[in-house]
C-alpha cells in the first residue's frame, strides 16, 4: 500500500512535466488534433499477403474443436483459465 | 468480485482502499498525470498492460486477511429493501411526423410536432456541407454549434455513408434524443442517493442538457421507417466523466435490418455537440429476394387502422424485441454501463402485431393489449435486466481496470433496483433484455412455496419460435440476448405473488458462469453475489391503471378469465430450412497471439484506443493468424447478397465463455458440435450465441438488401473493448457499396478516411 501511494504520489508530482508530454498522445488527442477535415477518395485496393484458404473445411473445424478441447480439458484439470497469449502453440495430436 | 458482508472490518477496509488506489489512478490517468507506461514501468501495471495482482490495489490480490479474491466493498444500499419499489415502465417515445422537402435533386425530410426547427434529415451527412463551406470557418453554418469545431453532424461524408434506400425507406416517423447528463433526482431506489450529473449518462427527448432514467420505448412497425437523431451532449472535456465513460458515442440498433451507416458500429462515433441521424429503415430481410411484390399478408406491418400495409421480405423473419446501444468501439461497456442504453425497440408486424384482441386471419394476438391498432404494452412488459454497482458514496461505480469481466452486486430490473411489478390473474408477455456487462443469467418463476412456475418461450432474440416451448426454467441468457416468454397469472389470485429468480452463479472474475442453482438453492440467496436469487416480484392485484388508456382501469372483470382474448397458437412461424450453403467459414475467439491492434509505425489504433491498452483476445479466420480488433481491417469478405453460408463459430477454450453477436443479419443455429443444444436454440433464429467455454455452434446465414461495413464480436462488452470483435464487409451489387468501405477515422475536425487491409482468408474473391 504504502509503495502504491508513493509510486502515486511521485505520478501526480511530475504529472505537470509529464502532461506536456503525454496528453495529446495518451488522453485527448482527437480533442487536441487541430488537422482540418480531409477526405480521401475511396478505393478498393486490397493488400493481399497470401491466399490462404477462404472456405472452412471439416477438418479445419475438427483441428479447432480439437484445440478448443485441449485448452477446455486443461482448465478443468488446473482450475487455471488461459492467461494472456498462452493458447500458443499447440499441435493437433 | 464482491467481498461478503461477513468479512471483517479491516479486510472491508483493505479492499476499499484497493479501490480507492485504483480510482486514484484513473483520476490521474484522466488528467494526463501519468500514462500507462509510467505505471507499467513503476510495476503498478504488467508489461501486457494489466493491472497487477497486488493487495491493495487489484481486487483478485490475495491477502494477509483472506485467501479469496480480495473483490470489492458491497455497493452501500442505504437502507434500500428488495421489492419496496415500483418496477418502471420504460419511458414510451412518440414519434413526429416526417415531410419531404424538395432541395435541387435531394428531398430531405423535415421533422414535424415538437421537433420543428431541427435541421431537416437529409440522404448525405452534413459534413458534406460542412466541407463544401467557402468563406470564414467561424460562420461556416454546418459546424459544431458547441465547440464551433468540425461539422455539426458526426456522420461521415461521401455516398458510402449516405443512407442507402432512402427513397424506399424515406423516413415517415422521426424521433429526436440526446445522450447527456442524468438529471437530479436519477436514482436507483428512494432510499439511495441521487447520482451526479456524470456519474450517469443517459438519454433524453428532443436536444437537451439533462435526462432520466429508464431507457426509452420505441415501437417500430414495418412499413414505417425512422429517422432517429442522436444528440451526443455530454461534456466537452473527456475529464468530466466521474472517472469512467468516453464522451464519444455511435449509437447501434441491435439487430434491425439497416444500412452500414444506420447499423452504429462503423467506427463512426460522434462527439459533443454533434449529432447523427440513423435511418431505421424497418425494412424486412430479403426483401429483394422474396415475396418482392408484397402479396404476402404476413409480411406487414400494422396501418395504425385495423388494417396492415404489405411490405417485401420474408415474413419467416419478422423481428420483435431489439435494443439500442453505443458501440464506441474500445469503449463500449463503460459508455453502455454508465447509460448509453438509449432504447428498447419492439418491431410490430402483421403476426406480432401488439394486439390481443384484433382477429384477421394474420394477427397471432399475443398478450399485449387492445385500445391501441398496435403496439399495445398494458400486458406485453420490457425488462431490462442488469447488475449495477456504486461506491461508497452511492454513485455509480465501473471497474476500467477489468478485461476479463466486470460484475455489479445491484441487480436492476429497467434500472430500479429489484423492484416489484402489479399484474391481474391473466396472461402476460415479458421480453427480458439481459443487459448487464458480463453478467450471463438463468431465470425462472417462484410461487411463494417456492415452485416453479411454468411458463412458455416464444422467441429468442426478436425472432419468433416456430412453436411455443413450455418451460420452467430458461436457458442460460449472455448479455445481449432477448428472450420472450408468456406467464400465465390466471392460476394465482390478488394477493399473491411470484419472483423472477437468477439461478446462475458467475465465476469471482466475471470470466463466465460457474453453476445452475436449484429453485431452492438461489432463492435462499449468495452472499457473496447479490444478484443470485429474486431480482423481481410480481404482485398478483386486482386492478391495474392502463398504460395504453391511462383513463382505463383494468380489471378482472374486463380483462381476465374470458375476458384475456390472448392467445399463444401452437404455431407462430414457419421453419426456413438448412441448405447446401455457397461457403462456409470457421471463426475461432480465443487468447492468442501479442495483439495487433496497433499500427506497427504509429503505435495508434483505429480508431483512437487508451495509450498502453492491452489486447488480450483475439479472433482467427479460418485457422489462420490471430488478431485483435482493428477497424481498418477486414476480416471477412462477403462478395455479394444472397448467398448463404454456414459459419461455424468455436471457443478457443481455455475456462472462457463468450456470448458472440452478430450485427445486421439473423443467423439459424444448426448444431453445437457434439454437445446438446436445447430447444429454445436449435433451428431458431439467433443473433447472440453463447460459446460456452470449449464450446462452439454452427449456424446459416445469408446477408442481403444493404451493403457496407458491420462487425461480429464477443457481447461480454469487456472481451469487446479489449478488442475480440472483427469487421466484415458486405459488398452490394448496386451503389458505392459494391466495393469496400474506406474506414472512418473520426475527430473533433472531421472525419478522415484511410483504405483498409483486407485479410486474405476471410475475402473469397480470392479463391481460385
Amino acid at each position: 500500500m504504502r509503495q502504491v501511494h508513493t509510486l502515486l504520489k511521485r505520478a501526480v508530482a511530475t504529472g505537470a512535466l509529464l502532461a506536456a508530454a503525454y496528453a495529446v498522445a495518451s488522453v485527448s488527442s482527437a480533442q487536441d488534433a487541430t488537422t482540418s477535415t480531409t477526405t480521401t477518395t475511396p478505393t478498393t485496393s486490397t493488400v493481399k499477403v497470401k491466399v490462404p484458404p477462404t472456405t472452412a473445411t471439416p477438418k479445419m473445424i475438427a483441428d479447432a474443436v480439437a484445440r478448443s478441447k485441449a485448452r477446455h480439458d486443461k482448465f478443468l484439470a488446473t482450475g487455471t483459465p488461459e492467461q494472456f497469449g498462452s493458447e500458443e502453440p499447440y499441435t493437433p495430436k | 468480485m464482491y467481498i461478503s458482508t461477513d468479512a471483517s472490518r479491516i479486510r472491508q477496509r483493505e479492499a476499499q482502499k484497493a479501490r480507492d488506489n485504483r480510482a486514484e489512478i484513473v483520476r490521474a490517468r484522466s488528467i494526463g498525470q501519468v500514462s500507462r507506461r509510467d505505471l507499467v514501468r513503476w510495476g503498478i501495471f504488467t508489461a501486457s498492460g494489466l493491472l497487477v495482482c497486488k493487495n491493495g490495489l487489484s481486487p483478485f490480490a490475495r491477502s494477509a486477511y483472506a485467501a479469496i479474491p480480495t473483490g470489492t466493498p458491497r455497493s452501500p444500499l442505504s437502507g434500500a429493501q428488495k421489492f419496496t419499489q415500483r418496477m418502471p415502465r420504460l419511458q414510451l417515445q412518440t414519434p413526429v411526423p416526417m415531410t419531404p422537402v424538395v432541395r435541387g435533386a435531394e428531398t430531405d425530410a423535415a421533422f414535424g410536432g415538437q421537433f420543428v426547427g431541427q435541421p431537416n434529415a437529409r440522404r448525405l451527412s452534413y459534413h458534406n456541407d460542412f466541407s463544401a463551406f467557402v468563406g470564414d470557418p467561424a460562420t461556416n453554418p454546418f459546424r459544431n454549434p458547441v465547440t464551433n469545431r468540425g461539422p455539426m453532424e458526426g456522420r461521415p461524408p461521401t455516398e458510402f455513408f449516405a443512407h442507402q434506400r432512402w427513397n424506399n425507406f424515406f423516413p415517415k416517423a422521426g424521433y429526436v434524443m440526446s445522450w447527456t447528463q442524468c438529471a437530479p433526482g436519477v436514482k436507483f431506489h428512494p432510499n439511495m442517493p441521487d447520482q451526479e450529473p456524470n456519474s450517469v449518462w443517459c438519454y433524453g427527448t428532443g436536444n437537451v442538457g439533462q435526462a432520466t432514467l429508464p431507457p426509452f420505448l420505441i415501437k417500430g412497425r414495418y412499413g414505417e421507417p425512422m429517422l432517429a437523431r442522436v444528440h451526443n451532449n455530454t461534456p466537452v472535456n473527456r475529464e468530466e466523466n466521474n472517472g469512467f465513460g468516453r464522451n464519444e458515442q455511435q449509437l447501434h440498433f441491435h439487430n434491425a435490418h439497416n444500412g452500414a451507416e444506420s447499423d452504429g458500429a462503423t467506427g463512426a462515433h460522434h462527439f459533443p455537440g454533434t449529432f447523427y441521424d440513423l435511418l431505421w429503415s424497418t425494412s424486412l430481410a430479403r426483401r429483394d429476394k422474396i415475396n418482392t411484390d408484397a402479396s404476402d399478408r404476413r409480411a406487414s406491418g400494422p396501418d395504425g387502422n385495423g388494417g396492415l400495409v404489405n411490405v417485401p421480405g420474408d415474413f419467416r423473419e419478422i423481428q420483435g424485441t431489439m435494443w439500442a446501444h453505443d458501440h464506441r468501439f474500445f469503449f463500449t461497456a463503460e459508455n453502455v454501463y454508465k447509460g448509453n442504453l438509449a432504447a428498447m425497440i419492439n418491431y410490430y408486424s402483421g403476426p406480432d402485431r401488439g394486439n390481443e384482441q384484433l382477429n384477421d386471419g394474420v394477427n397471432l394476438r399475443l398478450p399485449s393489449g387492445k385500445f391501441l391498432d398496435y403496439g399495445n404494452i398494458d400486458f406485453d412488459v420490457n425488462l431490462i435486466i442488469s447488475d449495477g454497482a456504486t461506491d461508497q458514496n452511492g454513485q455509480y461505480f465501473f471497474d476500467v481496470f477489468t478485461t476479463d469481466g466486470f460484475l455489479g452486486d445491484l441487480p436492476l430490473v429497467n434500472f430500479a433496483y429489484a423492484p416489484f411489478f402489479e399484474v391481474l390473474p391473466r396472461k402476460y408477455r415479458f421480453r427480458i433484455l439481459a443487459a448487464g456487462m458480463s453478467r450471463f443469467w438463468k431465470f425462472a418463476l417462484a410461487n411463494a412455496n417456492g415452485q416453479a412456475v411454468p411458463f412458455q418461450f416464444i422467441a429468442n432474440d426478436g425472432n419468433l419460435v416456430v412453436n411455443p416451448i413450455a418451460l420452467t426454467s430458461l436457458d442460460h441468457q449472455g448479455v445481449a440476448e432477448r428472450y420472450d416468454i408468456v406467464v400465465d397469472f390466471s392460476r394465482f389470485r390478488p394477493g399473491d405473488r411470484i419472483r423472477l429468480v437468477n439461478q446462475l452463479t458467475m465465476r469471482d472474475d466475471g470470466r463466465g458462469p460457474d453453476k445452475d442453482l436449484t429453485l431452492a438453492q438461489a432463492l435462499q440467496g449468495d452472499k457473496d453475489d447479490p444478484v443470485i436469487g429474486a431480482i423481481l416480484e410480481f404482485r398478483v392485484v386486482s386492478s391495474v391503471p392502463s398504460v395504453d388508456a391511462p383513463s382505463q382501469t383494468l380489471t378482472i372483470a374486463n380483462s381476465c378469465g374470458v375476458n384475456d382474448t390472448s392467445r399463444v397458437p401452437l404455431v407462430l412461424t414457419e421453419q426456413i430450412p438448412i441448405v447446401t450453403p455457397v461457403r462456409t467459414r470457421l471463426v475461432e475467439f480465443g487468447r492468442s497471439g501479442g495483439g495487433d491492434s496497433r499500427d506497427p509505425v504509429t503505435g495508434q489504433c483505429t480508431p483512437d484506443c487508451p495509450e498502453g491498452m492491452p489486447f488480450p483476445w483475439s479472433i482467427k479466420v479460418n485457422g489462420q493468424d490471430a488478431h485483435t480488433f482493428n477497424a481498418n481491417r477486414v476480416s471477412l469478405l462477403i462478395p455479394k447478397p444472397g448467398e448463404v453460408e454456414h459459419i461455424t463459430y468455436v471457443n478457443g477454450g481455455g475456462g472462457w465463455d463468450h456470448p458472440i453477436h452478430l450485427h445486421f443479419e439473423e443467423g439459424i443455429t444448426m448444431n453445437r458440435g457434439s454437445g446438446t443444444i436445447p430447444a429454445t436454440e436449435r433451428l431458431v433464429r439467433k443473433d447472440v450465441w453463447r460459446l460456452r467455454a470449449g464450446g462452439q455452434v454452427t449456424f446459416q446465414v445469408q446477408f442481403g438488401e444493404y451493403g457496407g461495413s458491420y462487425v461480429n464480436h464477443c457481447h461480454n462488452t469487456v472481451h469487446e473493448d479489449f478488442a475480440m470483435l472483427f469487421r466484415y464487409q458486405l459488398l452490394s451489387n448496386v451503389g458505392p457499396q459494391v466495393a469496400v468501405t474506406p474506414t472512418p477515422n473520426p475527430t473533433p475536425d472531421g472525419v478522415l478516411f484511410t483504405t483498409p487491409e483486407i485479410l486474405p482468408e476471410g475475402d473469397p474473391r480470392t479463391s481460385t
